[in-house]
């Protein structure tokens, strides 16, 4: 998968709202076409943090370590509303293919 | 929470630590990703259903985390180019070209011990190139655990090769030193330094290290259990067999424990070893004692004990029953396992500590009988025969060799012959007493490496046949022949009953048999008529003469020979008419009768007959098993067996009786186990003296039975053709009275008023073997006169007539009429005309 399309999957993932990284990370390998592993994803999780589209914070639990929790800043709703525009007229062109409107 | 073991915990540490280090990362970057990939593990671990999670559980984790990730994760990184360059020159060249290099020429086989004894050696030590060579390349990138199974492996087999070949690193480093050679045998210790280095770039670069962990764990024990199985056996036998050649008695727990586990490979190899051995090279398990011995001799230490052969082949039999030498001699020299022309040059190189020696011994390599030849003839009127036993000795090494062979003869029969092709001319012998001809052979043979053959009594009806040298790359011919009279209408052949040389692939004993009436012998064709005889003619398999007897069956031979003369042309005297008469009578039944059972391993077979004819409930039977055991008939026959205690025992009980008799049923003993003296002793002594009938169940050398027959305290029971029926008849014959055959022997000075058939010359040989063996004090004079090999004469044939005369011999002149012959059928014919016109000139 392309590398950017993942970033925009975690990035649209977070758009709903604040995951707890374990649950967002299962959530992301359910889609169809991923395919990446688990594992893969906590490097993209932490470059995102130092590209600052994402923003971390840890909530103690009694049933064992602490859990991080993932959110968009403000910047990261800023790219993800671009990239959500992109997708959506690369979705319209692709679809409009094959009909033989070339105008 | 779920419960963790140490182990996973540490896997786990060593799984994030790759991870980061792939992602390369570092600071509070890979810290930050540690947190995040432990946190997630610990959650999945969680939702598993044991409570403990362990090693593989951990695993199933993590595969579940790295599914999918193959494309993703980076791969290994690359190896620093002269590094690799190192790790192929040592982990997989230098070991690769070693191992051909031996297997094609044995060399280390050849000086020190053989490291390849076998295909599966070579395939298991090639297994360290051929890993490593794969873990530099494509294995790089295989499954983590597979990584660790091909790396332990590898690991364990180059140890091991370390561990055979420390001995000699302080000799080879010096070599390389100074003379800039040895780095073969410095090979393994590089090899294994190379195969843990790559196995340690590789634990640290594979995805999953605790799985290579394992996989190097398993592989490791694998390997030692290929080595186990591979030489478990002979280090096991080697320990033992130390022990057991210490202990004289033969009976302690490391001869049981040989009896029951040992590899016969290695106790034949030890064979060939020591302090009167032919091999230079010991094996592998013989090696792991041994070597640091040479390590020790570099240092002026005292170097390891030379072990004595004699000892260890006594071992061999006890606890094998074989003889030694009746197995081909181990391949410990330079026998590399794909073969090798540098095998056939140092083959030659085996020292004959035997040579002009009075024992068979080891079976030399490269010397074989190539051609074997016997022509026979009986005469029924006579009741005696006369053969001829031609054989070749081929040597394909390039050191002269020694023939040696004993030769069972025909009950009371005796070498009335012996010939050597010198130069493609035939050459008789001279007869004369054993010492003299001894000494002759030895000078003239051993010391001059000059061209004679020997022949001496070795036993009862037994000789020696000994000649050297067989030229290196040549071959030499000789015949002897055997003048043996009839028994109970029967003529038994000769046969080889040990020997040092093979046979020849292929060998046919090339079989001519006449007779003055027709017989049969099996596999001969039915005898025809030739001339005024009959004659057969067949190549039999050579083991024919290699195993037990084999008799020529007279037909139409009554009871009782009628009264014969001849004309002794061998007597100095007046009385040349030698006339034989038989004189028929009844032995007197025996008292007790105590049969003496060999409980060697050989005796299996004949166990399943002689349970036909004794039982538990049969007294005075005894077996040997080393001591002495009643008669079981669940007896299991094992090992080699001293049947000393037995026969002691056996004789004892005879002597209760007023005329006792001892039955020994025996297979081949080829090492003295213990002296004869105090079984001689019994038997000399005393006014009850019972006789000893010995049966040699199984055909093979019996040192026990060669003592007592020298002194005539033996004798040869009838032949067992039909086992159990013969033995039983016979131990029936000896309680109740069995019938006897003596002979009377008068001369004349003419043929006037003569009674009887005029036979051939063999009859005057028949009076003198009879007169040899009285003990008269004239025995070595008639012996030699006669012509004959007896206990006090032998024969011997030199090259030139100054050897004879300096020993003060004489050969048999080359005059046709005092040499014995197989006569022709023509020949037999004219004794025929002969005999009839004497009987008509008496009519008148």
């Amino acid at each position: 998968m392309r590398k950017g399309l993942l970033d925009f999957c975690i990035l649209r993932a977070l758009e709903g709202g604040e995951h707890y990284g374990y649950a967002l990370v299962k959530m992301l390998v359910a889609v169809p076409g991923v395919g990446v592993s688990e594992g893969s994803i906590y490097p993209l999780l932490s470059r995102l943090k130092r590209q600052g589209l994402v923003s971390t914070r840890l909530e103690e639990s009694t049933e064992g370590p602490a859990r991080k929790y993932y959110r968009l800043t403000a910047s990261g709703r800023s790219v993800v509303a671009e990239m959500n525009r992109y997708f959506q007229s690369m979705t319209e062109g692709v679809g409009g293919l094959g009909r033989g409107d070339f105008t | 929470m779920k419960r963790w073991t140490k182990q996973a915990e540490e896997r786990l540490e060593e799984y994030l630590a790759g991870r980061v280090r792939r992602e390369g990362l570092d600071g509070d970057d890979a810290r930050e990703l540690r947190e995040d990939l432990r946190a997630h593990v610990q959650e999945e671990a969680e939702h598993r259903e044991r409570e403990l999670i362990d090693g593989a559980e951990l695993d199933a984790v993590l595969a579940g985390l790295d599914d999918g990730s193959k494309a993703e994760i980076a791969g290994p990184r690359p190896i620093k180019r002269f590094r690799r360059g190192l790790a192929w020159t040592f982990g997989v060249v230098f070991p690769a070209a070693v191992v051909v290099f031996e297997a094609l020429s044995g060399f280390c086989g050849g000086v020190f011990f053989d490291p390849l004894p076998t295909v599966w050696h070579g395939l298991l030590a090639l297994l360290v190139p051929a890993g490593n060579a794969w873990l530099l390349s494509y294995g790089r990138r295989a499954d983590s655990r597979l990584q660790g199974w091909t790396s332990g492996i590898g690991l364990v087999v180059s140890a091991f090769y370390v561990l055979l070949f420390l001995p000699l690193l302080p000799a080879s480093v010096l070599a390389v030193l100074f003379m800039g050679m040895g780095l073969l045998s410095l090979t393994p210790i590089f090899a294994w330094i190379a195969t843990w280095r790559i196995s340690r770039h590789n634990r640290g670069e594979v995805a999953r290290p605790w799985s290579f962990r394992q996989g190097r764990k398993w592989g490791m024990l694998a390997a030692l259990g290929a080595i186990l199985i591979l030489e478990g056996p002979g280090i096991w036998t080697r320990v033992l067999l130390d022990r057991a050649v210490a202990d004289p008695s033969g009976s302690g727990t490391a001869m049981a424990m040989l009896r029951a586990v040992h590899s016969e490979r290695a106790l034949l190899k030890a064979c060939y070893e020591g302090n009167r051995g032919t091999a230079m090279a010991t094996d592998i398990a013989g090696w792991l004692g041994k070597g640091w011995g040479i390590t020790a001799g570099l240092f002026g230490a005292r170097s390891f004990e030379t072990q004595d052969s004699e000892a260890v082949r006594e071992v061999f039999f006890r606890v094998t029953g074989k003889p030694f030498n009746s197995l081909k001699p181990p391949r410990g020299s330079a026998g590399g396992i794909f073969g090798g022309s540098r095998r056939a040059v140092l083959d030659d190189w085996e020292f004959d500590d035997h040579l002009g020696g009075d024992d068979v011994a080891v079976r030399l390599r490269g010397l074989d009988l190539a051609e074997s030849r016997f022509d026979g003839h009986v005469d029924g009127t006579s009741a005696i025969g006369y053969g001829e036993w031609t054989m070749v000795f081929d040597n394909h090494t390039s050191q002269p060799k020694e023939a040696r062979c004993q030769v069972r003869l025909p009950r009371d029969g005796r070498v009335s012959r012996l010939t050597l092709w010198v130069n493609g001319e035939p050459r008789e012998a001279a007869f004369n007493s054993v010492a003299k001809v001894k000494a002759a052979y030895r000078e003239v043979a051993v010391q001059q490496r000059r061209d004679p053959v020997l022949v001496t009594m070795a036993g009862p009806d037994t000789v020696m046949v000994q000649c050297f040298p067989v030229p290196a790359h040549g071959e030499m011919k000789i015949r002897f022949g055997v003048t043996a009279p009839c028994e109970d209408g029967a003529w038994e052949l000769p046969r080889i009953v040990e020997r040092n040389f093979g046979i020849g692939s292929g060998l046919e004993h090339a079989l001519w048999m006449q007779a003055d009436r027709s017989f049969t012998m099996p596999g001969l064709p039915e005898s025809r008529a030739d001339g005024k005889g009959y004659s057969s003619q067949s190549g039999l398999p050579i083991q024919t003469v290699l195993g037990g007897p084999v008799v020529v069956e007279l037909e139409e031979l009554g009871d009782t020979p009628g009264p014969v003369w001849c004309r002794d042309r061998f007597t100095t005297g007046d009385g040349k008419i030698l006339c034989r008469t038989a004189k028929p009578g009844r032995k007197a039944p025996v008292d007790r009768v105590v049969v003496v059972i060999d409980g060697s391993e050989t005796m299996a077979e004949a166990g399943k007959w002689i349970r036909s004819v004794f039982s538990n409930k049969t007294p005075d039977v005894l077996i040997a098993t080393d001591g002495v055991t009643e008669f079981d008939a669940g007896y299991r026959y094992s090992g080699g067996r001293d049947n000393e205690a037995a026969l002691r025992k056996a004789i004892g009980l005879a002597r209760d009786a007023e005329n006792g008799a001892v039955v020994w049923l025996h297979g081949p003993q080829p090492v003295r186990l213990t002296e004869a003296e105090a079984l001689r002793q019994m038997l000399e002594r005393g006014t009850r003296q019972p006789e000893i009938h010995e049966f040699e169940v199984v055909p093979g050398p019996n040192r026990l039975a060669d003592e007592l027959g020298r002194g005539g305290l033996l004798q040869r029971g009838p032949r067992l053709l039909e086992p159990a029926r013969d033995l039983k008849a016979f131990l029936d014959a000896l309680t109740e009275g069995r019938p006897s055959m003596d002979w009377s022997w008068e001369r004349q000075t003419s043929t006037d008023g003569i009674e009887g058939r005029e036979v051939w010359d063999q009859l005057a040989r028949h009076w003198a073997m009879e007169h040899a063996e009285s003990g008269a004090d004239d025995a070595p004079k008639i012996a030699a006169a006669y012509q004959l090999v007896t206990p006090v004469s032998g024969a011997v044939v030199l090259e030139t007539m100054e050897q004879f005369e300096r020993h003060g011999l004489k050969p048999v002149e080359g005059d046709a009429s005092s040499i014995p012959a197989i006569p022709e059928p023509s020949t037999s014919l004219l004794l025929l005309i002969g005999m009839m016109t004497a009987l008509l000139r008496r009519r008148r």
